[in-house]
């Protein structure tokens, strides 16, 4: 009953909460409407359900999540699989499940913390240092393809890109080796052009070639980069203020309270405000780094991760595409864009991540 | 991997990551921040010019004779958000604009040097126009309505050269290109007054969304000044412009200038010069074309012959050599002279104008006929030196106080004569120029002012054409009182003796003047008088002759002679004085007279 032992983790829950406020701080002010029908409102009710996530998974004990790894990833797929036939089609791509008037859940949010699951179950069970890679890419390869199909045939290419670069670095950091990855990067090379020519849709080959030159056609698809830098690079050293951000209010920025709420927040409270919200995640990132090689649980290690890569790469490539780094893919800031799916999702990671390290800490307080 | 290496790495290259990101905010926030603030407040700050209309220039009595007329332009400015092809259709189905054109403006804006400029689509809509355009303003981001005013001059080619005009072409403002309310004055009055006429074009910020439409409830704090605009002043002149519209009728198809001028108060009436131009036509643009058309005409419209157009006096100037002689004491009032027709000097023959001459003449009654032998011997007898200082006296061969371009003419003085004649100046020199032919050249304002100083016993006028502008004291010549009623007499008797030659203008007894015959040289005798060469004619004169209020002066380019060109314009100019100053206007005259302290 090591629960009632359990000190929680209070560090990383705080930074956690710290960014759902923040993020609840950037929608009231972008103010889009009657409050009870607002984002901001909505994201409100979100937050709430999400701490009482956090706290129900806190008292999960940690086999538990070991034994739910298999169903989880299962639940997942058949959500996937549904949404594609009863899905909600939202800006081009079936993604959304309803749920009632006022939510919907989007699916492939929770693929992406199932696969971390199944493949943290798998390669626990084949010993983090087995040296039977080819076994491990197999599986790897196999849980990643099928949600990733069914992903790509809504279509949503910012989910399907995420789920791609979280289980590649989850696969490759647990089962290195360097002929093995040459052979993919090969693969991947060679497999470029055929995918440029064949899969990619000619609006999503028109986002790469506008990421590339956004000043091509600063009108079409380069004017969200170029407004959302105009957005960050008005922000200066301090910002214009709370309820200030003229891009975001006449419009020029689009997605403002989704993949470009960071803009929205930049521009209101300059470079400071950037740096902290930024610091926010590093520090839930960092922390769990940190304690990655202290734990010695092969599952929770892969978990540990896994979850980790999630928060990072979600920041990573959505502030990058905001200040023109990467191409505008449709990747929300995990807790911080408007959104319930990734709320929840995200609130189950914080809550995971600080199961993990506060289970780790009264290990070593009891000496277990 | 290492279980120690995964942590470390990793938290290695999330560090690397988030420092990529960290520079790149920093990059982009606070060494470009500026810049980019001035995108984002561009973004949604939409500069409006409000132009500012020019003063008007006035009349003595009010009326206008230019004023800035509001009107309604459409402007282009590039957008690449409009679909220029629906966009060239709309122009062109509801405005009729050629859809060349519409294309030249567009290839012309998409030319760097031209990114923020607006290009004139259409100047002065009509109503039902403006209607048609506001209702598309929201579609169409690339159109703008802007408020602008257009140079009229409602009385368009009367008195056009002193009034001046606009420069047809102005690219100052460099955003719009062409703004009618901005073009500067590049001649006459509205040149030289420019700086006072020309209003400021105020600026205004409109907020607005990225769909470029007006959000009036957000506020957004930004620190762009709101210019008003502020326009120009009035200029207020002297001229009567319904007198100058008499004047300019009464001139007919003849080709000349008049100068009419209050004696007491120095102040321009009426300065008028035929042919002339319409100033209208320079307000809006004017293609090379039309301009090498109306510069090229061959009676010379731009010429402001008031001012610079420089001729031989012809026997106006028989004033100046009686007045000299006088004084310098070569002839008295008794002073008589034979006149036979003709004067012999040197085995040469120096015609009078009237075969068989005048017989014995004293200095009024050769005046009154403008005996020519009686003043070539005066001439003769008065020597050049003398008679070139009492010209210089009398204002020939310099040019007024007036604030126009003008020609002084010539006079033969000393200067002159070692300049051009290598300082040899003959008896033959001395006896033309004795009578206003020969090396004596000048213009209609410098006959008013001569006539002007006989008529107000020797002041010398300083005229001024601008309300209120202090003039200074008029300078007083030295001349007798009694030398000058000789003079005066003369002038009467040409008006109004049987045998003067002013007689063309007689009316009321009352106009004093002088009429003047200058020959225009042709290599061909048989030319003589006709065409080309036809005489112009002078008739300089004041009214009336017991107070002497103004002075006026008819000039006509090859007008055979200057009784029966200038008499009749003069009698006109005459009659509508009289009709208009001196019966309604005649009390407030003279309350404006005391009013001036004269």
């Amino acid at each position: 009953m090591n629960n009632f032992f359990r000190k929680p983790e209070y560090k990383i829950l705080t930074a956690g909460f710290c960014i759902m406020i923040l993020s609840i701080i950037n929608l009231i002010f972008i103010r889009d409407g009657a409050f009870f029908s607002s984002y901001s409102f909505k994201q409100l009710i979100w937050t709430m359900a999400a701490a009482i996530i956090c706290f129900i998974v806190l008292r999960i004990r940690l086999q538990t999540l070991k034994n739910i790894s298999v169903s989880l990833y299962i639940l997942s797929i058949i959500l996937l699989v549904f949404v594609l036939f009863f899905g909600e089609k939202i800006s081009g791509a079936r993604s959304w499940i309803k749920i009632g008037d006022f939510m919907s859940f989007q699916p492939s949010e929770l693929v992406k913390i199932s696969f971390i699951f199944i493949i943290a179950k798998f390669y626990s069970e084949l010993g983090a240092y087995s040296k039977s890679y080819l076994v491990k890419y197999f599986l790897g390869l196999v849980f990643f393809l099928l949600p990733f199909a069914l992903i790509m045939f809504q279509p949503d290419l910012g989910s399907a890109l995420m789920l791609l670069i979280v289980s590649l670095t989850v696969i490759i950091s647990f089962s290195y080796n360097q002929k093995i990855l040459i052979i993919i990067i090969l693969i991947i090379a060679s497999l470029s052009v055929p995918i440029w020519s064949y899969a990619l849709k000619d609006y999503q080959k028109e986002r790469i070639v506008s990421f590339i030159y956004p000043e091509k056609d600063p009108s079409g698809y380069g004017y969200n980069v170029i407004q959302s830098k105009v957005a960050i690079g008005s922000g200066q050293l301090v910002g214009k203020g709370l309820g200030n951000s003229s891009q975001a209010k006449l419009k020029f920025l689009p997605e403002k309270h989704t993949d470009f709420a960071f803009s929205v927040w930049a521009e209101q409270t300059g470079f400071l405000g950037s740096i902290i919200l930024i610091g926010l995640y590093a520090f839930i990132v960092l922390y769990s780094l940190y304690y990655l090689n202290k734990i010695k649980d092969n599952f929770l290690q892969v978990l540990l991760f896994g979850l980790s890569s999630y928060f990072f790469f979600h920041l990573f490539i959505n502030v990058a595409m905001t200040i023109g780094f990467f191409p505008v893919v449709g990747i929300p800031l995990l807790m911080f864009s408007y959104g319930g799916s990734s709320l929840m999702c995200g609130a189950m990671a914080l809550g995971i991540i600080a199961l993990i390290i506060s289970e780790y800490k009264d290990v070593n307080r009891l000496g277990l | 991997m290492a279980k120690s290496e995964r942590s470390s790495l990793s938290i290695l290259i999330v560090s690397i990551l988030l420092g990529a990101i960290f520079l790149r905010l920093f990059f982009i926030q606070i060494i470009n921040g500026d810049e980019y603030n001035q995108i984002s407040s561009n973004n949604f700050l939409k500069e409006i010019i409000v132009p500012a209309p020019r003063g008007s220039i006035l009349d003595r009595f009010g009326n206008e004779i230019a004023v800035s007329k509001a009107v309604v332009n459409l402007y282009y400015k590039k957008n690449s958000k409009d679909d220029l092809f629906k966009l060239k259709n709309f122009l062109s189905n509801s405005l009729s604009i050629k859809k060349e054109t519409v294309d030249k403006i567009f290839i012309e804006s998409n030319l760097p040097k031209n990114k923020n400029k607006r290009f004139i689509i259409k100047e002065n809509l009509k109503l039902k126009n403006i209607y048609r355009v506001e209702s598309q303003l929201n579609s169409y981001q690339s159109l703008e309505l802007v408020v602008d005013y257009l140079r009229v001059y409602p009385f368009e080619e009367v008195g056009a050269h002193k009034f001046g005009y606009l420069k047809s072409n102005d690219s100052r403002d460099i955003v719009y290109g062409s703004f009618l309310s901005t073009r500067i004055g590049i001649s006459g009055l509205e040149k030289i007054y420019e700086k006072k006429l020309q209003g400021l074009n105020g600026t205004k910020y409109l907020l607005i969304d990225s769909k470029g439409r007006e959000v009036v409830s957000e506020v957004v704090s930004f620190d762009k000044k709101i210019k008003a605009n502020k326009s120009g002043e009035n200029l207020n002149t002297t001229v009567d412009i319904e007198l100058e519209k008499h004047i300019y009728k009464a001139f007919g198809d003849l080709r000349g200038a008049a100068v009419v001028h209050d004696i007491n108060t120095n102040e321009i009436l009426a300065l008028v010069s035929k042919p002339s131009f319409n100033p209208n036509e320079f307000s809006k643009s004017m293609s090379a074309k039309k301009w090498r058309n109306i510069s090229s005409k061959p009676n010379k419209p731009f010429l402001d012959r008031a001012f610079l157009s420089s001729n031989p006096p012809g026997s106006i100037i028989k004033i100046v050599t009686a007045i000299a002689a006088l004084e310098e004491g070569v002839i008295n009032k008794d002073t008589k002279h034979y006149c036979k027709g003709y004067y012999v000097l040197g085995g040469r023959k120096f015609r009078c104008w009237k075969q068989g001459g005048h017989g014995k003449v004293d200095v009024v009654n050769a005046l009154i006929t403008s005996c020519d032998v009686f003043f070539y011997k005066v001439g003769l007898s008065l020597g050049i030196k003398d008679y070139s200082k009492w010209l210089a006296f009398f204002g020939f061969g310099d040019k007024t106080k007036l604030p126009f371009s003008q020609n002084p003419g010539v006079i033969p003085n000393k200067k002159f004569i070692d300049k051009y004649l290598k300082g040899k100046w003959y008896k033959g020199d001395m006896v033309n120029v004795a009578i206003g032919q020969g090396y004596l050249t000048v213009n209609p304002i410098q006959a008013s002012v001569m006539t002007s100083i006989i008529a107000s016993n020797g002041k010398y006028p300083n005229l001024k054409i601008i309300k209120n502008e202090d003039s200074i004291d008029n300078k007083l010549l030295d001349i007798n009182k009694d030398n000058l009623l000789l003079v005066q007499k003369g002038l009467l008797g040409v008006v109004n003796e049987d045998n003067g030659t002013g007689f063309h203008a007689r009316d009321d007894g009352m106009l004093a003047g002088k009429t003047g015959t200058a020959q225009v040289i042709s290599k061909d005798s048989k030319d003589y008088n006709l065409g080309k060469y036809k005489n112009h004619g002078w008739y300089t004169s004041y009214y009336p002759f017991d107070n002497p209020r103004i002075v006026i002066t008819v000039f006509v380019e090859n007008g055979v002679s200057g009784g029966r060109s200038g008499g009749p314009i003069t009698k006109e100019i005459v009659s509508y004085y009289k009709k208009n100053y001196l019966t309604t206007v005649k009390e407030n005259y003279s309350s404006n007279m005391s009013d001036l302290g004269e």
